[in-house]
């Protein structure tokens, strides 16, 4: 017989008496089996609960910063109402004088000689809090870490009666198991035994349950602009809208469930933002404003732009859609036809630049599959996000001179973009890490319903935040 | 699967509470069988990780016995018949953990060298080298434990 022959003899020894034995369970078990189910069913709900707990503080915090952050807002809004009611004439004289003559009256102001434009507003700076470095680690490592906190000084002769008891060979299985067991009683004190038995208990406790569900916070900086095409009749009297985006701000709360060791299902419920800004009207350079520019020496630099009066409401053709004023702006002279055969269309002269401002409630539904799954791990995320339009806003001007003018019309409640991103997470211990994740979110629908315009804004951000995961 | 669970065990208690955690994955994750097997099988599987997965929680606080080379014995089929399944039981539940893993996945789950490196986490050389020490600690305590056994050369 050979050695091949000697090993499939004890295989098949053991499985031949061992295959097929069966042994009754003890009484109880049933029982027990019963109890762990409920307890686990317990545990779910309290996990729930507190997910629940947890989205519910966060959606409190953001809207409570949202409101905050609105705020000044509306007081300025409130100042500028105020303004109007303060000086009520303060546009009439223009429209008197454009009714004798049909041209445009020279204008005045100190705000329209003042031609700088403000810095882009400040988005708030993200402050992402140090974690203190949590241990990663395997079990044995924390065991030894945990083991090696707990331990005073006097306690380290034990680790150096453990190393030469591992390394030792031992004779025979029992020889080393009478060994093995009089080392351990003999070195291991009544205290060390305790805390073994505690470190069993606590990765036990620590492995019992899958970590599979994951809360995020993120805040994420991002450029946004836009990609429009309109039709030709729409674009004749449009604003000329530059390529130049804006920069901003979307902060929220991001709920995931692991699926499998790679594939993550994600959602949760971000406030987001986007605009973008239009300028002057360069097409129409052939009339009014060479008119004007010839007749009356305005500034080059002043924009003038073709507008519609309907019943009393001045419309702006803007490349995200027809801008309906609910003022006329501060600084800006509204050069206005009585005649209705004039060859001259009514137009709007400002020297800033109109700001059309989207707010969005946006809930993605996100996959995310970790290709390395590592202390530093790397996922690909892509998916699908609804977006609920909740503002919509013109200003004109910037920063500190931000002036709100009216809103944009035809914007839809709800619009459906896609996302694809790359994320970096770095675990900071079992339970949390911080990510930055650059992801670009393009809408797939138009934004505005008016069929003349197909205005789709997409999105550069760069979220950064941080997980938790139970 | 009780008798799955005790093989894999160190111990009657270990097993008692592998075979009630498997029993609890089963009811909770009864919808992901397939049927695509046996249930019996599935089952079986699930008892295995669930010892499996006390091993890797466990497996640092053994030391591992290093034994060295080993005679190649042949054992009579006279001392064979002398052991019941309960004592053959309990000599691999007497084996070291990581042996005793190596030895049931081997022998009685059929796996090969490759996927217990990968189920374990070691590598195919070390699976090879457990298995090898488990059969042998197993055939000496079979010989001095039941008797006469016939000593051959190392082919």
């Amino acid at each position: 017989m050979n050695m091949k022959q000697s090993e499939q003899q004890i295989d098949q020894i053991f499985h031949g008496q061992l295959e097929g034995y069966t042994l009754s369970p003890p009484p109880g078990t049933l029982e027990n089996i019963r109890a762990r189910l409920k307890n686990r069913k317990r545990k779910q709900r309290i996990v729930l609960l507190r997910a629940i707990a947890a989205a519910a503080v966060m959606i409190l915090a953001m809207v409570a910063g949202w409101m905050l952050y609105d705020f000044p807002e509306s007081q300025q809004e409130m100042s500028e109402n105020r303004t109007e009611k303060d000086f009520p004439a303060a546009t009439e004289p223009v429209s008197r004088d454009n009714k004798k003559d049909g041209t445009k009256k020279e204008i005045s102001g100190s705000g329209l000689s003042d031609n700088k434009l403000a810095p882009a507003e400040p988005f708030a700076e993200m402050k992402t809090k140090p974690m203190g470095p949590e241990a990663q680690h395997t079990e044995s490592f924390a065991l030894i870490q945990t083991a090696s906190l707990h331990r005073n000084a006097e306690q380290l002769p034990f680790m150096q009666s453990v190393k030469p008891f591992i390394k030792s060979p031992a004779v025979s299985w029992k020889l080393h198991r009478k060994e093995r067991d009089s080392s351990l009683g003999r070195t291991l004190s009544v205290e060390d035994q305790k805390l073994l038995a505690f470190n069993r208990a606590t990765i036990a406790d620590r492995h019992s349950e899958e970590d599979r569900w994951g809360l995020g916070l993120r805040v994420a900086p991002g450029y946004s602009s836009q990609n429009a095409s309109h039709a030709a009749d729409y674009s004749r009297n449009m604003t000329y809208s530059n390529t130049e985006g804006t920069a901003d701000l979307n902060a929220g709360i991001s709920v995931s469930y692991k699926a499998s060791r790679r594939l993550s299902v994600e959602s949760g419920m971000y406030y987001a933002q986007n605009g973008q800004k239009s300028g002057n009207s360069l097409q129409y350079s052939s009339n009014r404003y060479e008119t004007l520019n010839t007749m009356y020496a305005v500034a080059a630099d002043y924009f003038n732009t073709p507008v519609d009066i309907k019943q009393g409401k001045i419309l702006m053709n803007s490349s995200a859609g027809v801008i309906e004023f609910s003022e006329t702006p501060e600084n800006a002279e509204l050069s206005a036809n009585l005649d209705t055969k004039s060859e001259l269309p009514n137009a709007l002269l400002t020297n800033s630049e109109f700001h059309q401002v989207f707010d969005f409630i946006e809930i993605p539904v996100l996959l995310r599959y970790t290709f390395i799954d590592k202390k530093i791990a790397m996922d690909m995320v892509g998916g699908v996000s609804a977006n609920w339009v909740v503002g919509n806003k013109v200003y004109i001007g910037e920063g500190s001179d931000k002036e709100y003018v009216g809103h944009t019309a035809d914007i839809s409640d709800m619009n459906y973009s896609g996302t694809l991103g790359l994320a970096l997470d770095y675990a900071l211990g079992k339970k949390l890490s911080v990510c930055v994740e650059p992801r670009i979110n393009y809408f797939l629908n138009s934004l505005n319903k008016n069929k003349a315009v197909d205005y789709r804004p997409y999105r550069i951000g760069l979220y950064t935040g941080i997980n938790y995961s139970f | 699967m009780f008798g799955v669970c005790l093989r894999y065990a160190k111990d009657r208690a270990e097993a008692e509470d592998n075979l009630q955690e498997g029993f609890v994955k089963v009811f909770t994750h009864i919808n992901k069988f397939r049927h695509e097997g046996s249930l019996e099988g599935w089952i079986r599987r699930i008892m295995v990780n669930v010892s499996l997965e006390r091993y890797r929680k466990q497996k640092m606080l053994y030391p591992v016995e290093d034994i060295g080379k080993y005679d190649v014995q042949i054992m009579s089929n006279n001392i064979i018949e002398q052991i019941t399944a309960g004592e053959l039981l309990l000599l691999v539940q007497q084996l070291p953990p990581r042996y005793r893993m190596v030895f049931n996945l081997y022998v009685f789950e059929e796996m090969s060298h490759q996927e217990i490196s990968k189920v374990m986490g070691i590598n195919t050389g070390t699976s090879k080298s457990n298995l090898a020490r488990a059969r042998n600690i197993l055939k000496r305590k079979i010989t001095i434990q039941y008797g006469k056994s016939e000593k051959n050369q190392v082919i």
